[in-house]
Order: structure tokens, then C-alpha cells, then sequence
């Protein structure tokens, strides 16, 4: 209500005209927070200055008191939340993780496989005789071949006997 | 004025209070709803939203030769593919994808548009495709470069590719596998359920970036169970080089090569001539008979190399013996009123032992016939001719034998010559093995070992043997084979360093068109070294060549046979020939005459008996150690006379007649002598020779 009557006065849609006529009645001496009147009508709106600058609210314990419990039972079930959704936290990181190193171990078994077919296409007869032709390498003659029969006393390898 | 007495602002605040009491309601019915009520629907949703289930492929086993090496092993490969109806713009997507896969770029934008079909009618339809395959199985740097662009709209599925690292090594007995993995030919095809395993399923969480962040097995992949077979990859490799070189040389339609362990019966390689690149799939157009296992599945007339047989029934089942004389009409015989002839040179009185050594025809019929029908096709079967060796391999043939009621009154004559029988080379080599293990039929063996993944190795059973032949005449026979190699048709097989033994064969091929046989021949050599614990056979054959097998198949054996001896570590029962040695002519007439009246017009004239050379080196030959100087001969000096091979008493008898004096070591048949053959005999010279 005194909001609307403050709108008005600001707006000075409850000022009468200059010229209108003071209504019948009116005593401006003795109804001084009565607003002037719309013209017309039998509205009639006050407005009283209210002065509340030395008014000082009293202190309220329990309200103190109530609010510091108010946070401290807020922080308490944050972190009992917080404590509660961290192992699913951390599981889930983790979980990438694990995630991440069974790719990577999958990718070098692949890996050690296809190095493995890499070796052996290597090491093929077929290559092996390829570069054994370019190296000049060949089968030694029958004759070349020269089979060590080990003797008891050791002089083939020139055996000392250590003394 | 105070507030609280106020029953006005009291109302009101009790209707604010409850305004919000009613709105927190909702809120927490609301949660009670989607939390409770609807928590299964909707969890539901978030797993099919998050979750993914994935198929894992399993590996297919691998395939080790005996020794361990890699014949065959699987690799997970990436394979490229997209839903059209996603793509942002086709021919970004066509510009891109063949790019970097070498694709051609409007094949693919017009497979990427073409539209779906009805299934039942296969009228276009107005959708597009939801998924089509962009390349499979490509390459790891194709992969690579197609995952660092980070398309949303690609995607990858892995499948499993093949890859046989020795390229065409032994592919007829491994075999090959299709596009999609499936065993198509050899051990890929027979053994493919227990090499391909089962794939697995996989239940991936991942998030709004599709990266995963637990994973569960729903259900655990099997790998596919790995194999040990019997081959041995440097055996392998050299029976294919000579049998190609051979076959190249002397023209031949198809060849084949068998090497096996006479005792256990284990294939120590199996070639076949011509032969493919099994990690090549197959070209349109490429030779039907490209793929074909020849020595298995392709069966011919064996030729003189049955007269084994013919002889060995005839030891084990007569009275005869190897120097039993057999009467061989001086290379004519009449037969139910049929003149039968040599093939061309004639013989009067052969004992058994040379029937075998020199090929008589005759000789061989004499036999058959003292033998009787009966029993020689008894032999025949027992030495596993007829039937199927049983490998594991796909299109195997049994050959043919007649039954007795099918025979003619000559069918006698022509089955101990090798002819109206036919077997492949893997029966001939068993038949072989027969002989060189002392008797026993052994079943041939290609799997070693199986081994599934995560488990020991498990050795695969091996059949007992059994008995067809007594030992006594597997050793007659050994010896009687050994001649043919010392004195016989089979020189070009004799070894340096081991002793050995065989048979030539040469078989006239049946033109079905003409209706007869013709000049081309079926040219085999069987055989098996060491003669006295042979530790191999081998038998080689060359389809559809001019020349006969003492000639064509003879010299592949001796390289097939040295080398597998040296891999096999078998020690050498013979001193190693110093130098070149000069050998004697070579007759290598062993041909088995198809039609048994007058000689077929179009033979060949008698080839002039040759020279043996030595074997083309396959390398050039190496500078040898100086030979130890010997005093020339002045020419009137008396030569040293060629004892390899003869008997005791052939050797004595010649040098008494010669009047050369030997000083004897051992018994049974000259191996060596020192100084060799032809060399000039110095005065008081005395020739050692060695018998064993």
C-alpha cells in the first residue's frame, strides 16, 4: 500500500490540478500525511514519513547459533557426499585407465605377433638361399668336409692337462 | 505493528510455506518417479546408450613345422566401414576414404549412394544403405593414417587375416584359407573347427566421447588350437626346388615329391609341381590344376616301380630268392597266346635280384605269374595300394586296384609290370616304407602335435604299425633295391657318403582321346637311404616327360635324399669318394611296356646308354684342397678294374681273373676300394676293398 501511494506521489498522479478545486473538507493543517485527493473521487491516500534510521535490531543468539549449525551440518553432508561419490570417482578414472593399458597391452601382443610373422618370413629357405647366393655362400664340397673324431688323450683339441 | 500477531501475514505465510511444501512434493515425486518407477526402463536406456557389446575375434591357431618354424599365423587387421545414411557429404567422404586407402574415388561414391534393396523383390528402395563396407583387412599404415584424421562417420571392426610367411612353401599340405577366414584347401580345410576357434563377446561402458571406461566379459574367447605337423621347412623347401628345376628342365606336366619316415611314417615334406603363393588369393584364369595336391589326391600308373612289390610277394610268399633264376625268353614272351616283349633290350636267365636291378619286363611277369593272381593282389592291397593313407587332408585318392573279378587272363602280367593299378606318390613312398622299415605298413602321419592356447602341448597318437612283409624279405629287398642303384637303372641315384637303395619307374601314359598308350611317360623314382637303418624314403614322380625315370626322377632323389639325410643329422656309412668319380655307363631303360603285344610304334628308339655327369651345381663349384699327386700311368700299366657293387665272390673271381691282387675287408657288397676304378695299377699294388 505505501509502496503504490509512494508510486503515486513520485509520479504525481495523485497531485491535483493547479486549478482544481481544494475538495470539500479539506483542512490542510490537520491531515498533513494525507495526500491531496484524486479529483472526483472519495480516495483518499496517506503517506507518513517514517523515520526508522535509530531503530537497531536486537541481538538474536539463536539465530547465530542456528545458522553456524545450519553450515556446519551443511559442510558435514557435503563431505559425507562427497566421501560417498569419490570411490565411483575414482573408479571411473581408474577405469580409463585400465581401460587405456589393456589397449596398449592388446596392441603389443599384436604387435609381438606381427613381429614374429616378420621373422619368420625373414628366416624363410627361400630368402636364406636368396642371400646365400648373393653372399657366394656354398655347400662345402664332401671332401671339404672334415668330421673331428675327439681322441681319449685330448691332442685333437690340444688338450694341457693341468697339473 | 508486530507481524506474529498478525493473522493475516500469519495466513499468508502458511500459504507461501505450502506453495512451497507443494512444489518440493512435486520435485520429489517427480524423482521418485524417475528413480524408482521408471529406474529399470531407464537404466535400460543409459546402457544401451553407453554400453556397447563388441564381438572379440579369436585367433586362428598357427601351424609350426617340426622343428618349431612358422608355417601359418593370424593377425587382427582393421577393416574400414561406414553407414551412408550418416555421412555428412558423400563425396568428402569418397575424396577422403580413397585417399587414403587407394581406392577408386567414384567406384566408391557410387557404391556409397547406391540405395538399399527390397529383399524380396530387390527393387531399389528410396533408404540409403546403414552400413557398407569401405576395404577390409587393410594395412597397418592405412590404419594408422585413417585413425589420425578422426572421423566420427568411419569406423573399424578387426578381423582376422592369414599370412603363410614362407610364401609357397609346402601350400598343397598346409593349404589356404578364403577372404573370410575359412579353411578352403589341405590342413586349413580338414582341421578349419579346430583352427578357427570361437570368437568371444565383450560388454565395453564407455562415455559421450565413446571412450570406455570398464569393460566385462560376457563371454570368453577361444583361440583356435595350434599345430605341430611333420613337415620339416628345409626338406620342404629343397624337394620343391629340385622337383621345379626338374620339372622345368624335362618339360613335365606335374611332379610330385614325398619324403617320409619309414619307421613312424611321418611326412617329412610333401611338393607338388606347379605350386601357388597360398598368401595370393587365386587369379581368374589361373590352371585348374594349379591347386591340386599331386602327390595325393592325383593318382597314375605306377610302371616298373610296382615290380617292389611284384618281387617282394614273391619272396615272402614263394620259394623264390634273390638269386632264384628266372627265365626271361631272351626278351620274348608268350603269353595266353600274346607275345610279349621286352622294351628293348632282351635277357636270357636273370637271377630275381637283377629282374629288379635291370627292369626286366619278362622277368617281372615270371615272377607275377609264379606268384599267382591271388596273392599278388594280396601283396598289392597289403602294401596299402587301394585304399586311402588317411591324412588329414581333403580329396585324398585311393588309387585303383581291381578286384580279381575284373581282372583279364593278361591283367597278371600288366599288374607286375605296374600297369592297371594306378596309386599316388604318397602310396608309392609308403609301399616304400614298407621295405625300408623291416615290414611294417605304417600309417603316414602330417600333425605332430596340438596345442590349445593357454594348455601343454599334446602329442598326436600314432597308429601301431602293421606287419605285411617278414623281416627277412624287407632285407632281401633293401639289398636286392641297393643293386638297382649300384648296378642298375637307378645310378643317377647314388649318394655321396650313404648308402641307398631304390627302383626306376617309368609308366607310358593313356591318351583317352587316341584310346592307347603314348610316348609320354609317368617317370618315378622310389627309394630310401641308409640301406642299412634307412632313415628316409623318398619318391619322386614327373608326369607327362619323354624320358625315363632312371633319368628324370633318379637325380631329384639324390638331392631330396642328401640333403634330408645332412638336416637329419644321419651319420654317413660310406668314406666320401675323393675327387670325381668315374661312373660306369648308365642304362636307364626301366620302361614298363602298357600294351603287352608288339612295342607301341611311336617309342622311341633305344636311347644309347649314357655317360653319368655329375649333377648341374646349383652354385658354382668352390676352389678344393689340392688332390694328393699319384704317379701317372705311362699307359702300359694295368688299370685298376670297378669292384662297387659286386659280391664277394664276383670280386675275388675277377681279380683272380685279372690277376689283381685285393685284400678283403668286411662282407656282403663292395662299397669302396682304394685305389679307385680305371686308375693305373702299380706293380706289387694291392686294391683294399671294403664290403659291408
Amino acid at each position: 500500500m505505501a509502496t503504490q501511494a509512494a508510486l503515486l506521489e513520485r509520479t504525481g498522479f495523485g497531485a491535483l490540478p493547479v486549478e482544481s478545486p481544494a475538495p470539500a473538507g479539506w483542512d490542510e493543517a490537520v491531515e498533513e500525511d494525507r495526500l491531496r485527493p484524486l479529483p472526483f473521487e472519495d480516495v483518499y491516500l496517506h503517506a507518513k514519513k517514517i523515520d526508522n534510521s535509530r531503530v537497531v535490531r536486537r541481538p538474536n543468539a539463536g539465530a547465530r547459533r542456528r545458522c553456524w549449525q545450519t553450515i556446519v551440518v551443511s559442510s558435514i553432508g557435503a563431505i559425507v557426499l562427497m566421501i560417498v561419490s569419490l570411490p565411483n570417482l575414482l573408479g571411473t578414472i581408474t577405469g580409463y585407465e585400465v581401460q587405456e593399458l589393456e589397449r596398449q597391452h592388446v596392441q603389443l601382443l599384436r604387435d609381438k605377433e606381427a613381429l614374429e610373422v616378420e621373422e619368420a618370413a625373414l628366416l624363410s629357405p627361400q630368402r636364406l638361399e636368396e642371400l646365400a647366393r648373393e653372399m657366394q655362400l656354398y655347400d662345402p664340397a664332401p671332401s671339404q668336409i672334415v668330421v673331428a673324431n675327439p681322441k681319449a688323450d685330448g691332442s685333437l683339441a690340444h688338450n694341457v692337462p693341468t697339473k | 505493528m508486530d507481524v506474529r500477531s498478525n493473522p493475516k501475514t500469519t495466513t499468508r505465510l502458511f500459504m507461501l510455506a505450502g506453495a512451497a511444501f507443494v512444489w518440493a512434493f512435486l520435485i520429489f515425486w517427480r524423482l521418485v518417479y524417475l528413480q524408482v518407477a521408471c529406474h529399470e526402463t531407464l537404466l535400460r536406456e543409459a546402457r544401451r546408450q553407453q554400453s556397447e557389446i563388441t564381438e572379440a575375434p579369436a585367433l586362428r591357431g598357427a601351424l609350426f613345422d617340426r622343428l618349431g618354424r612358422l608355417l601359418a599365423k593370424s593377425l587382427l587387421a582393421d577393416s574400414v566401414y561406414v553407414s551412408p545414411r550418416q555421412l555428412p557429404d558423400d563425396g568428402v567422404a569418397a575424396d577422403l576414404l580413397s585417399g587414403v586407402l587407394s581406392l577408386d574415388r567414384d567406384q566408391l561414391l557410387a557404391r556409397i549412394q547406391t540405395p538399399m534393396r527390397c529383399p524380396g523383390c530387390h527393387r531399389p528402395r528410396e533408404s540409403r544403405r546403414g552400413f557398407l563396407w569401405v576395404k577390409r583387412k587393410i594395412s597397418p599404415s592405412e590404419s594408422e593414417r585413417l585413425r589420425s584424421l578422426n572421423l566420427k562417420w568411419v569406423r573399424f571392426a578387426q578381423e582376422s587375416e592369414r599370412h603363410y610367411p614362407n610364401g609357397a612353401l609346402a601350400p598343397h599340405a598346409i593349404g589356404t584359407v578364403d577372404f573370410d577366414g575359412k579353411g578352403n584347401l589341405g590342413l586349413e580345410q580338414t582341421l578349419d573347427r579346430e583352427l578357427a576357434g570361437r570368437p568371444g563377446l565383450v560388454e565395453v561402458l564407455q562415455d559421450v566421447q565413446e571412450r570406455a571406461i570398464r569393460s566385462r566379459v560376457i563371454r570368453p574367447v577361444e583361440h583356435g588350437t595350434s599345430l605341430t605337423v611333420t613337415l620339416d621347412a628345409g626338406i620342404q623347401f629343397v624337394a620343391e626346388r629340385e622337383l621345379r628345376a626338374a620339372a622345368e628342365a624335362h618339360h613335365a606336366d606335374t611332379g610330385s615329391v614325398v619324403v617320409l619316415r619309414p619307421g613312424t611314417g611321418e611326412v617329412l615334406a610333401m611338393a607338388s609341381y606347379p605350386s601357388f603363393d597360398p598368401n595370393l588369393l587365386p587369379e581368374p584364369g589361373e590352371p585348374g590344376h594349379l591347386r591340386f595336391n599331386h602327390a595325393f589326391s592325383v593318382p597314375f600308373e605306377l610302371g616298373s616301380v610296382l615290380k617292389i612289390v611284384t618281387v617282394a610277394a614273391a619272396l615272402d610268399a614263394t620259394e623264390l630268392r634273390p638269386d632264384s633264376r628266372i627265365q626271361c625268353g631272351n626278351g620274348r614272351l608268350n603269353l595266353f597266346g600274346r607275345v610279349i616283349h621286352e622294351a628293348h633290350q632282351g635277357y636270357g636267365v636273370l637271377p630275381l635280384t637283377d629282374v629288379l636291378v635291370f627292369s626286366s619286363n619278362i622277368g617281372a611277369i615270371q615272377t607275377g605269374m609264379k606268384l599267382g593272381d591271388r596273392l599278388l593282389l594280396e601283396y598289392v592291397r597289403r602294401m596299402g595300394f587301394g585304399k586311402r593313407a588317411g591324412l588329414p587332408l581333403p580329396a585324398e585318392s585311393p588309387g585303383t586296384v581291381r578286384d580279381l573279378k575284373l581282372w583279364s587272363r593278361t591283367s597278371i602280367a600288366s599288374v607286375a609290370m605296374g600297369h592297371e593299378i594306378s596309386a599316388t606318390t604318397l602310396q608309392l613312398a609308403r609301399a616304400c616304407a614298407v621295405i625300408a622299415n623291416g615290414g611294417f605298413l605304417v600309417r603316414p602321419r602330417l600333425v605332430l602335435r596340438r596345442q590349445k592356447p593357454g594348455s601343454k602341448p599334446v602329442a598326436e597318437p600314432a597308429e601301431p604299425p602293421q606287419r605285411v612283409l617278414k623281416p627277412e624279405t624287407a632285407i632281401m629287398m633293401r639289398q636286392m633295391m641297393e643293386g638297382v642303384v649300384l648296378r642298375g637303372t637307378g645310378k643317377r641315384a647314388r649318394l655321396d657318403g650313404y648308402t641307398s637303395g631304390g627302383k626306376t619307374g617309368t609308366g607310358q601314359v593313356y591318351d583317352p582321346r587316341l584310346g592307347r598308350h603314348t610316348s609320354r611317360y609317368n617317370s618315378s623314382y622310389v627309394g630310401f637311404a641308409p640301406v642299412t637303418n634307412p632313415a628316409v624314403v623318398v619318391a619322386v614322380t614327373l608326369n607327362g616327360v619323354r624320358e625315363f625315370g632312371g633319368v628324370v626322377a633318379a637325380p631329384v632323389f639324390r638331392q631330396v635324399a642328401t640333403e634330408a639325410l645332412l638336416l637329419l643329422d644321419v651319420p654317413k656309412d660310406l668314406p666320401e669318394t675323393p675327387g670325381d668319380v668315374e661312373r660306369e655307363p648308365v642304362m636307364a631303360d626301366d620302361l614298363a611296356i602298357a600294351e603287352l603285344s608288339t612295342p607301341p610304334a611311336d617309342l622311341p628308339a633305344a636311347p644309347e646308354p649314357v655317360k653319368l655327369a655329375a649333377a648341374p651345381p646349383l652354385f658354382p663349384p668352390p676352389v678344393l684342397p689340392a688332390a694328393p699327386v699319384t704317379p701317372r700311368a705311362t699307359g702300359s700299366e694295368p688299370q685298376v678294374p670297378s669292384f662297387a657293387g659286386k659280391s664277394l665272390r664276383s670280386v675275388l673271381e675277377e681279380a683272380l681273373a685279372r690277376g689283381v691282387p685285393v685284400d678283403v675287408l668286411g662282407s656282403g657288397i663292395a662299397r669302396a676300394q682304394m685305389p679307385p676304378g680305371g686308375s693305373p695299377l702299380a706293380p706289387g699294388q694291392r686294391v683294399r676293398v671294403e664290403f659291408r
